[in-house]
């Protein structure tokens, strides 16, 4: 199968910015007003600071009310370099920027866990504790701020004029941009959006949450100390009273305006409205009336913002051409775990979970051998869901070994660790990234092989091109292994509920799994797709992969099982061939009930 | 030795009196909070409209302090309610779960703005009723109006308690908190309930305004700092539990003022400080529930 792939950077991508940078350049030359030139100053390094926190908002969901701090950082390094330390600006500009970047990945630690208004608490305060020690604090210059900033400087001495600070900052913005769009449409920007769909699975593909979501600081940081950088050299001179609160909603407004996690979004947000003042001049008594109202108007009424909104409408859908189009790469189905081991892929010995006083999981002994399909049955809450989760180190053990490939004994890992040893899973409520497309959530699982790093995707080398193509023809493979793939561009939240289950199994083996624990695949399938289900597992097994599959069903699980263990009350009752398990008392008793004792009484 | 002493208790007293301000205002998050999962972000400007509007009441028409108290609750509770058609209905179908954070900060804005024309961008001295004059407690002197604030903003923090325990809709309120849909389903008119919470909330911030107005000023931009304050009040004991907010308005309170006598460049930093500490081994506040994942 074909299929076209849209999100990618390619010839047409740079002829839009070589467009773009000329534009930029010839500008000045035609308006050359100096109050127009400083307005655009402005709007260049704000737009900056207004990127850095969509990378935030927009791409992992965070929300950040302290960016004004992280822009005085950079504004203040700087200029205090230049002008207590005698920095150039070439010198001190990189050094402000450095430092914006390290306070942001200091920021993270508290963001880390810290949810929705907490999370807005923790950069409020981290915005407010900037402010108020840059106005108390005399190496920042208290009040008074720090005066005469010098501008940059010339290789031959002179200082830049306006038009030439101006291009610096337009020529930095377009990098900005570039680079953004870079790290959107590749590995970073996928990542990012399926953390923010669901940080479990993103987990169980073998992503480190903690790392990601720093990064995200960390960019986030260096683009609005970029932005604070060029303030202070444009201004000359600095003091706290820029860096308000106000700031940091002018900048998460102007996100939100544009549309945030689009890629032209904080362009258009941030240059509207920024605008305003400028536009509004005129009318300074009800400035701060059209400013609320302007957010409350595009917050009510445009809730995906303006290029959110724009692109909804279908004349800028049919604008959108596929860049090109790829083949399926079936060599992704075989698996690595076909290469011959005898050893049993997990073995647990007296695995037990408590949570409070309930015992979820208690003394269980049980041993998957490889390249079997091993069932897991029991009465709902014996313990079969919990038992993944703690294999998986999603909980810790209370008690227990849990062994690997009969030698590797696991510890209690995050979960991410414990999918690099090929341990995958699907998930009982469908747990898929569903902002992204079908053939996008199976990229995510291909994250452990990914070999090009950050900075690859950041300057599109080559090798990170081939490597995006060569595994979007593997996930292709995938979909089509489970045929799924005639919707693999659609959003993965508009398929329906078995659709989404197939997509998870595919995501699940793009992680190249040693074992694939499927847990309650039938759940919520119609009859055809149940028939399917069969076929796929039988198919998973044949090539080789061991599955460990927990369900209700009990004809499916009856069908592919070679083994099947019983649950009833944490504790395993019974294992054993499918028909062994049929019969024995214990597994009737759970299942169906016993008869009280003084019952064969009565029938007697 | 002994004068260090004096300003310990004095700061005590102060402490007390601006931290169950923060701890009325923060109440007020708190009841929109486990209703909606949104709150306010403009409480501050409430608590300056509360503030400006009891002046005008107080001063200008000359009417006794708690007929002006009483006027400044109703109006900011009104405006609560038109809080709620503006600026949180029309976003709680949005996806995007923060569109609240900027639609009542937008009203905020204007707000401020509506303010500094009705009354203009000076501080406004609002005399107290109680006279300026202090109170010596053992060595101490203290302004009656903090006094008054305390047993004030206490007493108004238990009666919400007690209403939303006792009262019918109080227990509605509480039964749309726990689960919304259940909550419908035994015929609790949400909506209704929801407009409650705002107008609710909204009220004890413009009480918050008027009854600290006397020991601060009155002006526009009054409201922003004891707003975020309160914020930071609520997160630290955790958004969902009405003691931890009530404890955590107390020990920001008194905290700044300790921290003013020592120093007083320490005193606006501290509160931001202590909270990302808190929060960061403790995401949901000292008190707050705790988040299990189920999978």
């Amino acid at each position: 199968m074909q299929l076209p792939i849209f999100a990618y950077s390619g010839p047409k991508h740079w002829v839009l910015f070589v467009l773009a940078a000329l534009m930029l350049a010839l500008l000045p030359i035609f308006f050359s007003d100096p109050f127009f030139i400083l307005v655009m100053q402005s709007l260049g390094y704000l737009f900056i600071a207004t990127l850095g926190l969509d990378i935030l908002v927009g791409w992992t969901g965070q929300i950040s009310l302290g960016h004004a701090g992280l822009f005085a950082i950079g504004a203040y390094t700087s200029a205090l370099a230049s002008t207590r330390l005698g920095f150039p600006f070439w010198v001190s500009a990189p050094f402000g920027v450095v430092i914006a970047g390290l306070f942001g990945s200091a920021l993270a630690i508290p963001s880390l866990r810290a949810r929705g208004p907490y999370l807005a608490m923790v950069t409020i305060a981290f915005g407010f504790m900037v402010e108020v020690t840059s106005n108390r604090w005399s190496f920042t210059g208290g009040p008074m701020g720090i005066m005469s900033i010098p501008a940059p400087t010339l290789p031959d001495g002179n200082e830049m004029t306006p038009i030439q600070y101006f291009w610096l900052i337009a020529g930095v913005a377009l990098l900005c941009q570039l680079f953004a769009a870079n790290m959107f449409r590749a590995r970073l920007g996928r990542t990012l959006l399926a953390l923010q769909g669901s940080e479990i699975a993103a987990q169980s593909l073998g992503i480190n949450v903690y790392r990601y979501k720093v990064l995200a600081f960390v960019i986030s940081s260096v683009y609005a100390g970029i932005g604070g950088v060029f303030f202070a050299h444009q201004n000359g001179f600095i003091n706290s009273d820029t860096f308000v609160f106000s700031l940091s909603v002018s900048f998460l407004t102007s996100a939100l305006m544009g549309g945030s996690g689009t890629l032209f979004g904080p362009l258009v947000g941030s240059v509207i409205l920024n605008l305003i003042p400028t536009v509004f001049a005129g009318l300074q008594e009800y400035q701060l009336y059209i400013y609320g109202g302007i957010i409350l108007v595009t917050i009510v009424f445009l809730p995906k913002g303006i290029v959110g909104s724009l692109r909804q409408i279908p004349l800028f859908h049919a604008w959108r051409r596929p860049h090109a189009t790829i083949a399926s790469d079936p060599s992704v189905l075989d698996f690595p775990s076909s290469t011959v081991n005898e050893e049993p892929v997990l073995a647990v010995h007296g695995l037990a979970k408590n949570f409070g006083g309930v015992r979820a999981l208690s003394g269980v002994d049980m041993t998957i051998t490889r390249g079997s399909v091993h069932g897991l049955i029991g009465p709902n809450g014996s313990g079969k869901s919990t038992f993944i989760n703690v294999v998986t180190g999603v909980f810790r053990p209370s008690a227990g070994k849990i062994t690997l490939f009969g030698n590797k004994e696991l510890r209690p890992l995050g979960p991410h660790h414990i999918a690099a040893y090929g341990i995958i899973r699907t998930f009982q409520n469908v747990h898929l990234f569903g902002e992204l497309s079908v053939i996008d959530n199976v990229m995510v699982g291909f994250h452990l092989q990914l070999k090009c790093g950050f900075f690859a995707h950041l300057l599109q080398t080559p090798a990170a091109v081939v490597e995006e193509v060569t595994f979007r023809r593997k996930a292709l493979a995938l979909l089509e292994f489970l045929s799924i793939a005639e919707r693999a561009n659609e959003q993965a939240k508009n398929l329906s509920y078995g659709q989404q289950r197939r997509v998870e199994i595919a995501r699940a083996l793009a992680a190249r799994p040693q074992l694939l624990m499927l847990d309650e695949p039938a759940a919520g399938l119609n009859p055809t797709e149940l028939h399917h289900l069969a076929h796929i597992i039988s198919d998973i097994k044949a090539a080789g992969v061991t599955l460990l599959v927990i369900e209700h069903h009990m004809e499916l699980i009856m069908g592919i099982s070679d083994v099947i263990s019983v649950f009833d009350f944490g504790q395993k009752i019974a294992e054993g061939s499918s028909v062994a398990v049929r019969q024995n008392d214990k597994v009737i008793e759970a299942y169906l009930g016993v008869a009280e004792s003084h019952g064969a009484a009565v029938d007697a | 030795m002994n004068s260090l002493l004096v300003k310990l208790w004095q700061a005590l007293v102060s402490g007390l009196s601006i931290g169950s301000i923060y701890a009325l205002i923060a109440e007020g998050y708190y009841i929109t909070f486990i209703t909606t999962g949104t709150l306010n972000f403009g409480q501050g400007e409430f608590l300056m409209v509360g503030a400006l509007f009891g002046l005008t009441c107080y001063v200008s028409f000359g009417l006794p302090y708690a007929v002006a108290v009483f006027a400044a609750v109703l109006l900011t509770g009104a405006m609560g309610f038109g809080l709620e058609r503006v600026a949180i209905r029309p976003v709680m179908r949005h996806a995007l779960s923060l569109s609240w954070v900027l639609s009542t900060v937008a009203v905020s804005i204007i707000l401020k703005n509506a303010a500094v024309q009705l009354w203009g961008p000076e501080q406004v001295k609002f005399p107290s009723p109680f006279g300026e004059s202090v109170v010596m407690i053992g060595s101490a002197g203290i302004f009656p109006q903090e006094l008054f604030i305390i047993i004030a903003a206490l007493g108004t923090v238990f009666a919400v308690q007690l209403l939303l325990r006792r009262s019918l809709f109080g227990k509605a309120l509480i039964a749309v908190a726990f689960n919304r849909n259940a909550a419908a389903v035994v015929g609790i008119n949400v909506r209704r309930v929801v407009v409650f919470a705002f107008v609710l909330s909204s009220a004890l911030a413009g009480l918050g305004g008027i009854l600290i107005a006397p020991i601060t000023f009155a002006w526009a931009y009054m409201g922003t700092t004891p707003g975020i304050k309160a914020f930071a009040a609520a997160i630290f004991g955790g958004l969902d539990n009405p003691i931890g907010i009530l404890i955590g308005g107390l020990v920001i309170g008194v905290l700044e003022q300790l921290f003013g006598v020592v120093n007083s460049n320490l005193k606006e930093g501290i509160t931001f400080f202590f909270i990302l500490i808190v929060l960061a081994i403790r995401p949901t506040g000292l008190m707050g529930g705790r988040e299990i994942t189920k999978v």
